[in-house]
């Protein structure tokens, strides 16, 4: 067992190839306690990392730690502590929901008879008490999700690794499931990798985000520093040519959004007030000014941006 | 109160590791073919050859019954009352069918609904998954095959009032049906693996058996005249092994090692071929 202040995954120059494309480009990264989201566009290596902290792809070069546990010591046993919920939607033909929880509490070494027990309770936790006697093949997509979810939790892992919890879900059913994710993370004290694609998904339960892309990590950043409010950046929507007013502040980072507006992250030493005095010598009129936030999504379009420049 | 209204709360038992990390798939899937339909008549007529053996060695131990000397005269001495039962009393054909019911749906079902990424997320190996599996249908073949084997043993001491058993017969009487059972659950396996549909493994596993029968017969008796080719059929090379056990006369013309190598070059290719399947899933 590791303490709350351990790091617990440290990976170091990972790498990891499938049939000669390299997959994985030496990545290196140490997580702590807390939820932990990880972004990145289809190909982007999340899938791949996820496998070899699970130890089921060895890394072709680089090493590290997973719960404390050595990768080259192998991490059979670590899965005991770990909680998977898979992307594509797996389950055991024939077995009802209780059964086919408690035989995956069972094969993480929980005795039998508490692994039933527990298996009614994470069933009733996730939302399935009504249909935990039906069989699992004869569930909706959502309601695979949440067994997913259960046979991940019915252990009580250390870490959960989540890849695409939310997907197939109605936008109720998705609340509801990041409603429990967040619980889990908060009560259960549990530490947690989420993948996903859906940016919102992760700004509302992960704590620090990762974003991946060519197989390398590009960014990793607090959630708590999106959505707010940041005196430095600012919406200005232009009447007239903007590019010689854009000539007039060559040291202000600017991009437009898909509404036409400006958006002008301003340095600290460059006031505010002053874009109207530039406008004003540019000839064009600022008719919308507002502060701005920072989204997940910038940073998003940002770091893969930053990425493919380099 | 419901967890769900109280909010999570976590599992306070400790979690033990296994040293025999595949015995809970093993219990489980027995569990799932006992709850299978039509499982219970299936295993009452899989009882058969057992029943009447066990008649056969009662009545032989009986002097006032002597007017079923027909039945009696089958069995003769120990060697060959095993022999016979393991060989020509129909338990080959029971064993195939309950290798066919326990063990064709086994991996195909499990590829066909991505099972193999759940049980690969516990601490399990692709061999502990395999072992598991490989367990189950051996369980069923050996109760209908060990068990009353040994039930029978101890029937004729009851019967007879003494123990006359050799040690070489009491072991092949133990060795013949593992061996067997080893290779015929390799062999259910080994189709149940090709597909996720689980009627493309029992079609390709009842094909394989009676096919690979009837040309063990052609070749051998018809088109090449030689007794080789008798171990195509694995029902053949099954008698010749448990003639080589039991010391008895075997029926092809072959060298006594050839039978043995067969079973254990084909459930060998046939385990090596179900370990690399499951490693091509994507976990």
């Amino acid at each position: 067992m590791i303490s709350m202040t351990d790091s617990i995954i440290q990976l170091k120059e990972i790498s990891f190839f499938y049939n000669g494309f390299q997959a994985i480009r030496g990545v290196s990264l140490e997580i702590g306690a807390g939820v932990y989201g990880l972004l990145g566009p289809n190909g982007a290596g999340k899938t791949t990392l996820m496998k070899i902290i699970l130890g089921h792809l060895a890394p072709a070069a680089g090493g590290g730690r997973v719960l404390g546990t050595p990768m080259d010591a192998g991490l059979i046993e670590v899965r005991r502590r770990i909680g998977y919920m898979p992307e594509s939607h797996c389950l055991i033909p024939g077995m009802d929901a209780v059964t086919l929880t408690a035989y995956m509490g069972e094969l993480s070494g929980m005795p039998r008879q508490e692994a039933i027990k527990r298996a009614h309770e994470v069933l009733y936790y996730v939302g399935l008490e009504e249909s935990r006697y039906r069989k699992a093949d004869t569930y909706s997509s959502g309601m695979k999700q949440r067994l997913k979810l259960a046979l991940a939790l019915v252990h009580d892992p250390e870490l959960m690794i989540l890849d695409e919890p939310t997907s197939g879900m109605d936008p109720g059913g998705r609340e509801e499931m990041l409603e429990l994710i967040r619980d889990i993370a908060a009560k259960g004290r549990m530490n947690m990798i989420i993948s996903s694609h859906i940016l919102a998904d992760i700004e509302k339960t992960c704590q620090q985000v990762l974003i991946m892309n060519s197989g390398s990590i590009v960014s990793e950043q607090h959630t708590r520093d999106f959505n707010s409010q940041d005196t430095s950046i600012f919406e200005v929507g232009i009447k007239g040519d903007p590019r010689e007013f854009l000539r007039r502040l060559p040291k202000i980072q600017a991009e437009t959004d898909r509404r036409g507006l400006l958006r002008l992250h301003l340095p600290a030493d460059y006031p505010p007030m002053n874009l109207f005095r530039d406008a004003l010598e540019a000839g064009v009129q600022i008719r919308h000014f507002r502060p701005s936030r920072l989204t997940l999504e910038d940073a998003f379009v940002t770091a893969i941006g930053e990425s493919h420049a380099r | 109160m419901p967890v769900k209204e109280r909010g999570y709360h976590g599992w306070q038992g400790s979690l033990a590791p296994r040293r025999l990390r595949w015995l809970p798939i093993t219990l489980q899937g027995i569990r799932q073919v006992m709850q299978k339909k039509r499982a219970k008549l299936l295993f009452f007529f899989s009882a058969f050859p057992f029943l009447f053996f066990l008649v056969a060695v009662y009545v032989a131990s009986k002097p006032e019954l002597r007017f079923l000397e027909q039945i009696t005269s089958l069995i003769g001495d120990d060697a060959r009352l095993f022999n016979l039962f393991f060989t020509r009393s129909g338990l080959m054909f029971v064993l195939f069918l309950l290798s066919l019911y326990a063990g064709s749906d086994l991996i195909s079902g499990d590829l066909k609904y991505n099972s193999i990424q759940l049980y690969l997320s516990r601490p399990l190996r692709r061999g502990d998954y395999l072992a598991g599996k490989l367990a189950v249908v051996m369980f069923y073949l050996l109760m209908f095959s060990l068990v009353p084997a040994l039930l029978l043993v101890a029937a004729k001491a009851l019967f007879v009032g003494g123990w006359s058993l050799s040690p070489g017969i009491l072991l092949a009487i133990v060795a013949y049906p593992i061996l067997v059972s080893l290779a015929m659950a390799a062999l259910v396996l080994l189709f149940s693996s090709f597909s996720a549909n689980t009627r493309l493994a029992i079609v390709g596993y009842v094909g394989f058996y009676f096919f690979t029968n009837m040309l063990a017969g052609i070749f051998s008796q018809v088109v090449f005249k030689n007794d080789a080719f008798g171990l195509l059929s694995p029902e053949r090379t099954m008698r010749q092994m448990a003639a080589l056990l039991f010391g008895t006369k075997p029926a092809l013309a072959v060298p006594p090692w050839a039978a043995p190598l067969v079973v254990l070059g084909v459930t060998l290719a046939a385990l090596g071929w179900i370990l690399f399947r499951i490693r091509r899933v994507e976990v």
